[in-house]
C-alpha cells in the first residue's frame, strides 16, 4: 500500500467561480466533498420488462384465437402466405420467451405468460447480468456504505489511492439489503428496481461458469461540489456535480441528485462543522493576509445561510479595504472542516 | 445465452469469446435511468479475468470463494497487457496454443446422415469450439456440404450464424443446400454490383430484397385477405344472429304442433272406444240421443204400468187360485175317496155322509179352471209386455249405436281435418327451418328441430361466434402489424435472420448487417468459407462480429507450400504463407512431417531418425554399438557441426517390434513413421487409442509394447521402389495401466512434440472426383496430400481420367529439335471414345516429351497491330480487341469435342449426369443442382480464347446441336460448380520465353479441379516446358505466384516426359488432328 498523497483543496477564488456558475440553480448551501466510493461488480439477477414486439404480438393473437389445426407452423398459417422461415423464427422467438408452447395434442397453445403478455403487451424476462453498483465510504463515521446512483459516468472518477488493506473492506449485506429494500426506497435512492436478486458464487461451481459470479470491489474517488437548492417541492434538494481536480473545472450537469433523506447518504454533509472549524478556516484565510492574529481570533463569528459572518474590528476591515480583498466584496469563500467533505462559506465582514 | 436470444429478447451484454462481456459496450439499460449509465461501464474483472493466465484465474477465484469478494488491489497484473480478443488471435497466429484445451467433442444428430466420419468430425469439432475451428478440404471433399450441416445444427441451437466469404458463388453454394429448411432463416446480402436477376430464384429469396418481396407480394396481400376472410365470416355470424329467433320459434312451435297431433290422433284413437264419445256431445247428436232416450222412457213406461197391472191381476188370480187350493185341500181326500171309492174308508164314509159335496166339487173344479184362464191370458199379457219391452230396448240400443256411430264418423272427419291441418303446419315449420338453416354456415345449424337441440346449436354458434370475433380481430391485427410492420420490416426481418451471408467486402457495407449505423449486430459464430483466400485484415474485420470462428479453406497447394521451392527459388525470400495457413500450422498436429522412417533395407529394419540432406551423405560413418553390436549406428559427421546419429541399422531377424523397443527405450526416441495428416483421439473401454488419420496402408500389423500400458502398432506398406516402409497406426495405452486421454495426450506430446487442440479437421476425401482423377490432381497440385482413401485404381483396361492434346503435336515439336527423332501421332483419336486402342498404344509407344527448347508460337496477341496470319478474319472482327489466343488450340478443342459428342459412352455418361440434374432446392424453384455445371465444361484461361471458342463452337453445327452439355467460360464462371468432363485450354504458346498461364496460378488449379471424372488438357508442351524451366518472378507475377504457377507445370511437364507418379492416369493425345 503507498501512501496517499495529501489531497489539495479548492481556494477562496474556484468556491467562488462554482458559485457564480451555479447561482442560477438557486444554490443555499455549498460542499465540497472527496467522495470515496465502492465501485463493487457483482453477478445478479434482473427482470427486464419489455414491449411485446408488433409482429410478435399480432402472431401470437393469431394463435391465441385460431382453431389449432396442427403443429407444423407453415400449415397452421398457411393462409398468411408469410415465408415460413421468417415465420419459424417468429415461433421460435415466442417458444423461447415462454409465450407459446406445443401441447400435448401437438398444437400450439398461448401460455398463461403468453396470454399476459396479450393483455399487458409487456413481457417480463429475467436474466444474470455482471452490474456494477457504487457504494459511498462513510467509515469515518462509522457508518455502514449507502447506495449512491450515479446518472452517468463522471470523466473525473479516478481510482482512489490505494486503501489500507486491513481497513478497506465491503460488507456485500449492504447489496443484499438494498435489493432487499421496499420499492419507495429504491426509488428514493434511484436503486435500479429491475435487481431482484444478488447472486454470489458457488462453492461447487466449475470455474467456467463460477467466475462471473465473483463480486469485485475497486475503491474510487470522486471530487464533488454539492449544492443545496432551494428547489421547488418534488425536485431535487441537493445536487452534486463532478469537479476535475485538474483546473477544478465542474461538469456541467449534476451526476448525483436527492430529495428527501439525503442525510442518510451523505451524514457528513449533514454534519454542521463546529465553530472551532470555522474559526480554524477563519484564521486559515486570514494568515497569508498577515492580519494580526490577535485582531483576527478577537472576531465573532457566525454563521448565516451560506454565509460566515465576521464580526471583524474596524482596523482588520481597514486593513482588507486597502489590500483590496475579496472578503471586503464580498467575494471570499473558504472552506471549513477536517475530513473529506468540507463545507464551503460566503465570508462577509461586518465591523463589530 | 446465444447471440439470437440476446438479441431477441434485448438483454444480456455481448460476450466476447470466452463468454464474458465484451468492453466498450453498454449494458441493457433498465426502465429507471438514474443509475444504469453508469452501470454499463467496463467491467473490470470480465477485463482482468480474460487477460490474465490460468494461474492468475485459479489463484483469484480461489481467493473469491474463501472472501467471499475480491478487491482490486488484490488483483496482480494480468498476464496480458493488451486487447484480450487481439491479442487471442495474435497469440494464436504465432502458435500459442498451449492454454487451448483439447476439444474432444461428442457426436451430434446429423441432418445430413451421408457425411462421412471426417466430415462429421468436423461438424462435431465446429459445434464444440469454444474459440476457433479450422477445416482444411481439398476441393471436392465436401467444405460446403459440411458449412450447411454446421448452420444447421447451430441455428438449431438458437445461435446466430455470420456466413462469410470472399466470393458470392461460394456463399450461394452452401444457401443452396440449406434451401427452405425451417430451422434456418437466412438473409443473404447483394453486393452492391450484384443484380438479382443474375442470381438463382431460391438465392433471390434469401436476399433481404428478396423476402420484402416476398413480404410486399404474398405477406400482405394475404393478410389482406386472411382479414377479409374473418370478417366476411364474422359478418356471416352476426346475421346469422336474427336466424336463432325463428329457429326457436319454430322449434317451439313445432313441439306444440306435435303435441297437438299427438293429442289429436290419440283422441281420435279413444273415439271408437266405449262411451269414448259421450263426453264430448254435439247438439245434434244429444238431440236425437234424447229424443230416442226419451221415446224409450215413454213406451218402457208406459210398458211398466201395464204390467204393472197385468202382474196385480196375475196376483188377485193367484190368491183365488190359493184360496181355491186350500178349499180343494180341504174337501180334496174326501172327493179322492169317494172317487175311488174306498168305502172301507171312513173318509169315504164322511163323504157319504156330507152333502153337497159333489157340487162344491164341481163348483170348486169350475172356479178352478176359470181362474187357470185368466191366469193363463194375465200371463200371456204379461209375456207379451215384456216381449215389447225387450223390442223397445233392442229398438233403443240400436239406435244408440247408430247415433254413436254417426257421431264418431262425424267426430273423425272432423279430427282428421285437424290432424292434416297440424301436420300441414309441420311441413311448413320445417320447409321455413330447412329454408333458415340453409343460411347458417357449415355445422351450425341445429341437428333436429326442437327447442333443446336449438338453443345447444345456438350456444355453440355463440362459442364459434366469439371465436369468429376475435379471428377477426386478430386478423385486423395482423393487417395492422404488416402493413404498420412494412417501414421496421427490414430490420425485423433482420431480427429474424439466424443466419447472415455475405461476402467479406459486403457485410461491413451492407445495409442492415454492417457496421456503419450503430452498433453492430453480434454473432455466436462465424463460418468464414474459402479463408485460404481471405487476408488477415479481413478476418480480423469479420472476427470482431462473433464469439466463435469456423474458418473453412483449402490448404496450400504443393506449388505454394514453401518447403518445396526449388533449390533455385530457395534463395530468394521465403514465401509467406497466408494467415489461414498460419493458423493451420500453428494449431494442426501434422505427424507426416515426423522425421522418422522406418524401412526394410536388404533384409536389415534401418529407422532413419532425422532427413540426411544429400550432399551430408557422404559424411555419414557407421558405429556399431558397444554391446549390441549387431546394431549399428550411422553417424552423419559434417565439418565443423556436431555429429548426429542418422539411422539405426538393425540386424536381420530384430523385427520391427524389437526394433522399435530398442530405440525407445536406449535412445529415448517414439520413432512414429506416419504419413497421416492428422491425430485422431478416441477412448474405449479398454483405454485410450490415438490413431494415426490417413491413407489406408495394407499389410500385416505388429504391436511394440513401449512402456507399461503403452503399445505402439505397426503395419508395413506396400513396398514402392522396392522399399518395404513401416508405419505407425495407432498408439494405444491401457486404462487398467492408468492411462487417461489427458494423461496420453501429455505423453504424446512430451514424446513426439504433437499435441492435438481437437480444433482443426483436414478433408481429404475427395467425393466429387473420381479416384484416378484424384490421384492425379492429388499429386499435381497437392503433392499427394489429397489421397483417395481407396487404392489407385487398377489401370488395366480403364482409361486414363486426363489426356493431354499436344498442339502442335509433340512429334512436330521434336522433330523442329530433334529431327532424329520420329513422330508418334495416333492421328487425334478419342482416348475416351477408343479407350482400350489408346491404352494400346500408350502401352506400345507412348509419346512423351523430350527435349525442348521452346513453344510453337501458335498465341496471337489481338492487340498487336500486325495482321493475324492463323485468324479467319471473319473470327477476327468478333473477337475483343486485346488478349491472347491460340486458334490452332481453339480449333484442337472444337476437333475434340465433335469426337466426344459422337461418342455413344460418353453420351450416355452425359444423360446419366443430366439426370442427376433433376432437383429442385424447393417447390416451384427451377434452380439446377447447385453443385452441377455442364457436362463438359469448357475453359480457357484468358477471355479473348473463351470467346474465340464459343465463335468457333457455334460455327460447328454438331456442337450447337448439343448446346445444353457444353459451357464454354473461364475457370471463375466454373467456381464452386464441377462438371463431368473439363477441357481446359491453356492457350499460351510462345517461341522462346516462358510465360505465365492465367493470372494467378489459382486460376490454373481452379480449372485443373473443376472435373469429375475427367479432364482434357490442350497445350503447346514446348511452352509448358519453357515455363517449367523459369523459376523467378514472371510477367505480372511475382516471385511467390511464378513459382507456384512453375511447380504445377513443371509437374505437368513430369507427366509429359513420362515421369509421374501416375502414369497410368495421364495419357498424352499425340496431335489433335487439326
Amino acid at each position: 500500500m503507498s501512501a496517499a498523497l495529501a489531497p489539495s483543496w479548492p481556494g477562496s477564488r474556484v468556491l467562488l467561480g462554482w458559485w457564480r456558475e451555479l447561482i442560477g440553480r438557486q444554490p443555499q448551501q455549498l460542499w465540497f466533498s472527496r467522495l470515496l466510493l465502492h465501485r463493487v461488480e457483482s453477478l445478479v439477477r434482473v427482470t427486464h420488462t419489455r414491449s411485446l414486439d408488433l409482429w410478435q404480438r399480432a402472431l401470437l393473437r393469431l394463435v391465441h384465437a385460431r382453431i389449432p389445426r396442427g403443429p407444423d407452423p407453415e400449415n397452421y398459417f398457411a393462409d398468411l402466405q408469410i415465408d415460413g422461415q421468417v415465420l419459424s423464427q417468429l415461433i421460435h422467438q415466442l417458444t423461447a420467451a415462454g409465450l407459446l408452447h406445443m401441447n400435448g395434442a401437438g398444437t400450439w397453445d398461448v401460455t398463461t405468460a403468453g396470454r399476459h403478455a396479450l393483455e399487458t403487451g409487456a413481457l417480463a424476462t429475467c436474466s444474470e447480468e455482471r452490474r456494477t453498483f457504487y457504494f459511498v465510504d462513510n467509515s469515518e463515521l462509522q457508518c455502514t456504505p449507502h447506495f449512491l446512483s450515479l446518472r452517468r459516468l463522471p470523466r473525473a472518477l479516478a481510482s482512489a489511492p490505494a486503501p489500507d488493506v486491513a481497513t478497506w473492506s465491503f460488507d456485500l449485506t449492504c447489496l443484499e439489503a438494498c435489493i432487499r429494500q421496499t420499492s419507495s426506497w429504491k426509488t428514493r435512492y434511484h436503486f435500479p428496481a429491475d435487481v431482484e436478486a444478488f447472486l454470489p458464487p458457488l462453492s461447487n461451481e466449475p470455474p467456467a461458469t463460477n467466475w462471473r459470479r465473483v463480486v469485485l470491489d475497486s475503491p474510487e474517488q470522486l471530487p464533488v461540489v454539492f449544492l443545496r437548492a432551494a428547489g421547488s417541492p418534488g425536485e431535487p434538494t441537493l445536487l452534486g456535480f463532478a469537479a476535475r481536480a485538474e483546473g477544478w473545472e465542474l461538469e456541467p450537469e449534476p451526476i448525483l441528485a436527492f430529495g428527501e433523506g439525503w442525510e442518510e447518504v451523505l451524514p457528513n454533509l449533514a454534519a454542521e462543522p463546529s465553530p472551532q472549524a470555522w474559526r480554524e478556516a477563519w484564521q486559515a484565510w486570514s494568515a497569508p493576509r498577515n492580519l494580526p492574529l490577535a485582531e483576527v481570533e478577537a472576531c465573532r463569528l457566525e454563521r448565516v445561510d451560506h454565509r460566515l459572518l465576521v464580526h471583524a474590528p474596524p482596523p482588520i476591515i481597514d486593513r482588507l479595504r486597502a489590500a483590496r480583498s475579496d472578503a471586503v466584496k464580498q467575494e471570499a469563500w473558504l472552506l471549513a472542516g477536517s475530513d473529506r467533505t468540507r463545507t464551503a462559506a460566503q465570508l462577509e465582514l461586518v465591523p463589530s | 445465452m446465444t447471440q439470437r436470444e440476446r438479441h431477441t429478447l434485448d438483454q444480456g451484454t455481448p460476450l466476447d469469446t470466452t463468454g464474458a462481456p465484451q468492453t466498450g459496450r453498454s449494458a441493457p439499460r433498465s426502465s429507471h435511468g438514474a443509475a444504469q449509465p453508469a452501470l454499463g461501464d467496463v467491467s473490470l474483472w470480465s477485463e482482468w479475468y480474460h487477460r490474465a493466465s490460468p494461474a492468475q484465474q485459479n489463484e483469484m477465484l480461489s481467493r473469491a470463494s474463501q472472501q467471499g469478494i475480491l478487491y482490486a488491489h488484490q488483483l496482480a497484473a494480468p498476464t496480458h497487457s493488451t486487447a484480450p480478443r487481439r491479442t487471442a488471435l495474435a497469440a494464436l497466429l504465432n502458435g500459442h496454443i498451449q492454454e487451448m484445451e483439447p476439444l474432444h467433442p461428442p457426436p451430434l444428430e446429423y441432418h445430413d446422415r451421408q457425411l462421412d466420419r471426417t466430415q462429421r468430425d468436423a461438424v462435431d469439432r465446429a459445434l464444440a469450439t469454444p474459440d476457433l475451428c479450422l477445416i482444411q478440404g481439398f476441393p471436392g471433399t465436401g467444405k460446403s456440404r459440411i458449412i450447411a450441416e454446421i448452420i444447421l445444427q447451430a441455428a438449431q441451437r438458437g445461435e446466430r450464424v455470420l456466413f462469410l466469404a470472399p466470393t458470392a458463388a461460394a456463399l450461394d453454394r452452401v444457401l443452396e443446400r440449406l434451401g427452405s429448411h425451417p430451422t434456418v432463416c437466412p438473409i443473404r446480402c447483394l453486393a452492391p454490383d450484384e443484380v438479382p436477376e443474375t442470381l438463382p430464384a431460391c438465392i433471390v429469396r434469401l436476399t433481404m430484397a428478396g423476402r420484402l418481396r416476398s413480404y410486399q407480394e404474398l405477406t400482405l396481400p394475404a393478410a389482406r385477405a386472411a382479414r377479409d376472410a374473418a370478417r366476411q365470416a364474422y359478418e356471416v355470424r352476426l346475421r346469422e344472429r336474427s336466424l336463432w329467433t325463428r329457429l326457436v320459434e319454430a322449434a317451439e312451435r313445432q313441439e306444440q304442433l306435435a303435441a297437438r297431433l299427438r293429442m289429436l290422433t290419440e283422441h281420435r284413437a279413444g273415439l271408437g272406444a266405449e262411451g269414448g264419445c259421450t263426453d264430448e256431445l254435439a247438439a245434434p247428436f244429444r238431440a236425437q240421443w234424447d229424443a230416442c232416450a226419451g221415446a224409450r222412457m215413454e213406451n218402457l213406461d208406459r210398458l211398466e204400468s201395464q204390467l204393472a197391472g197385468l202382474r196385480a191381476e196375475l196376483d188377485t188370480i193367484a190368491g183365488k187360485q190359493g184360496h181355491l187350493e186350500n178349499e180343494w185341500e180341504r174337501i180334496r181326500p174326501l172327493a179322492e175317496a169317494r172317487q175311488h171309492r174306498r168305502f172301507w174308508t171312513a173318509t169315504w164314509w164322511r163323504a157319504r155322509m156330507q152333502t153337497g159335496l159333489a157340487e162344491q166339487e164341481r163348483d170348486l173344479e169350475m172356479r178352478r179352471a176359470e181362474l187357470h184362464a185368466a191366469r193363463q191370458r194375465l200371463e200371456q199379457d204379461i209375456t207379451a209386455r215384456l216381449a215389447e219391452y225387450a223390442a223397445i230396448e233392442d229398438h233403443y240400443a240400436v239406435e244408440c249405436r247408430r247415433l254413436k256411430d254417426a257421431e264418431i264418423a262425424r267426430r273423425q272427419a272432423e279430427l282428421d281435418a285437424e290432424i292434416a291441418a297440424v301436420s300441414r303446419e309441420q311441413d311448413t315449420l320445417r320447409e321455413q327451418w330447412r329454408t333458415t338453416c340453409q343460411a347458417f354456415a357449415l355445422g351450425a345449424a341445429p341437428t333436429e328441430m326442437s327447442r333443446q337441440a336449438t338453443l345447444a346449436a345456438c350456444a355453440t354458434w355463440e362459442q364459434q361466434r366469439q371465436r369468429d370475433e376475435q379471428q377477426a380481430e386478430s386478423a385486423e391485427q395482423w393487417l395492422q402489424a404488416t402493413e404498420t410492420g412494412l417501414r421496421t420490416a427490414p430490420e425485423r426481418l433482420a431480427g429474424c435472420a439466424n443466419v447472415v451471408a455475405a461476402t467479406t467486402t459486403t457485410l461491413p457495407r451492407d445495409a442492415h448487417f454492417g457496421e456503419h449505423n450503430g452498433t453492430p449486430i453480434l454473432f455466436d459464430v462465424l463460418i468464414l468459407d474459402e479463408t485460404h483466400q481471405v487476408t488477415e485484415s479481413e478476418f480480423a474485420t469479420a472476427a470482431r462480429r462473433a464469439r466463435r470462428w469456423v474458418l473453412v479453406g483449402e490448404p496450400q497447394t504443393d506449388a505454394e507450400h514453401p518447403s518445396s521451392a526449388p533449390r533455385k527459388a530457395a534463395r530468394a525470400a521465403v514465401p509467406q504463407p497466408g494467415f489461414f495457413q498460419r493458423l493451420w500450422q500453428n494449431l494442426h498436429a501434422e505427424p507426416h512431417r515426423l522425421p522418422f522412417v522406418w524401412m526394410q533395407r536388404e533384409d536389415r529394419l534401418v529407422c532413419r531418425l532425422r532427413s540426411i540432406p544429400a550432399d551430408h551423405e557422404k559424411w555419414i560413418e557407421s558405429e556399431p554399438i558397444v554391446d549390441r553390436p549387431e546394431i549399428e549406428l550411422r553417424i552423419v559427421a559434417a565439418p565443423r557441426q556436431t555429429p548426429q546419429v542418422a539411422e539405426v541399422v538393425f540386424p536381420a531377424g530384430i523385427g520391427i517390434a524389437e526394433a522399435k523397443q530398442f530405440i525407445f527405450h536406449e535412445l529415448d526416441e517414439l520413432a512414429v513413421s506416419t504419413r497421416a495428416r492428422a491425430l485422431g483421439w478416441s477412448e474405449t473401454d479398454a483405454g485410450v487409442v490415438l490413431e494415426f488419420v490417413g491413407p489406408a496402408v495394407e499389410s500385416d500389423a505388429a504391436i511394440a509394447a513401449l512402456e507399461d500400458g503403452v503399445c505402439e502398432r505397426v503395419v508395413c506398406a506396400r513396398p514402392t521402389d522396392g522399399i518395404i516402409l513401416w508405419h505407425t497406426s495407432h498408439l494405444q495405452f491401457a486404462r487398467v495401466a492408468g492411462w487417461t486421454l489427458e494423461r496420453a495426450e501429455q505423453w504424446v506430446a512430451e514424446h513426439l512434440g504433437l499435441r492435438s487442440t481437437g480444433r482443426t479437421v483436414l478433408l481429404t476425401v475427395p467425393h466429387r472426383l473420381d479416384p484416378p482423377l484424384a490421384h492425379f490432381l492429388s499429386d499435381l497440385l497437392f503433392a499427394g496430400a489429397c489421397e483417395p482413401l481407396v487404392a489407385m485404381f487398377d489401370s488395366a483396361g480403364s482409361q486414363a481420367p486426363v489426356e493431354f492434346v499436344a498442339v502442335p503435336p509433340l512429334a512436330s515439336l521434336e522433330n523442329r529439335h530433334r529431327p532424329d527423332t520420329a513422330p508418334h501421332c495416333n492421328g487425334g483419336e478419342s482416348s475416351h471414345a477408343s479407350g482400350e486402342r489408346g491404352q494400346a498404344a500408350l502401352s506400345v509407344r507412348a509419346p512423351r516429351l523430350r527435349s525442348v527448347k521452346g513453344g510453337a508460337g501458335l498465341e496471337m496477341d489481338l492487340a498487336d497491330n500486325r495482321p493475324l496470319e492463323h485468324l479467319p478474319a471473319d473470327l477476327r472482327a468478333l473477337l475483343p480487341r486485346q488478349g491472347v489466343v491460340n486458334y490452332l488450340e481453339a480449333r484442337a478443342v472444337v476437333k475434340r469435342l465433335e469426337t466426344l459428342v459422337d461418342d455413344v459412352a460418353f453420351q450416355a455418361a452425359c444423360e446419366r449426369w443430366q439426370q442427376r440434374l433433376v432437383w429442385s432446392c424447393e417447390p416451384g424453384c427451377g434452380c439446377p443442382r447447385p453443385e452441377h455445371g455442364p457436362a463438359i465444361a469448357v475453359m480457357a484461361l484468358y477471355s479473348a480464347q473463351v470467346e474465340l471458342l464459343r465463335h468457333l463452337i457455334r460455327q460447328t453445327p454438331a456442337l450447337t446441336k448439343n448446346e445444353g452439355v457444353i459451357e464454354v467460360g473461364l475457370p471463375s464462371a466454373f467456381h464452386q460448380r464441377e462438371c463431368l468432363l473439363a477441357c481446359v485450354s491453356l492457350t499460351r504458346s510462345h517461341t522462346h520465353r516462358a510465360v505465365s498461364y492465367g493470372d494467378h496460378p489459382h486460376v490454373l488449379t481452379q480449372a485443373l479441379t473443376r472435373a469429375a471424372s475427367g479432364l482434357i488438357l490442350f497445350g503447346d508442351p514446348g511452352t509448358l516446358a519453357r515455363r517449367s524451366q523459369w523459376h523467378g518472378p514472371l510477367d505480372h507475377l511475382d516471385e511467390t505466384a511464378a513459382q507456384g504457377e512453375g511447380r504445377i507445370v513443371s509437374r505437368l511437364v513430369h507427366y509429359l516426359q513420362g515421369h509421374g507418379r501416375h502414369p497410368a492416369s495421364f495419357h498424352i493425345q499425340e496431335g489433335s488432328g487439326v
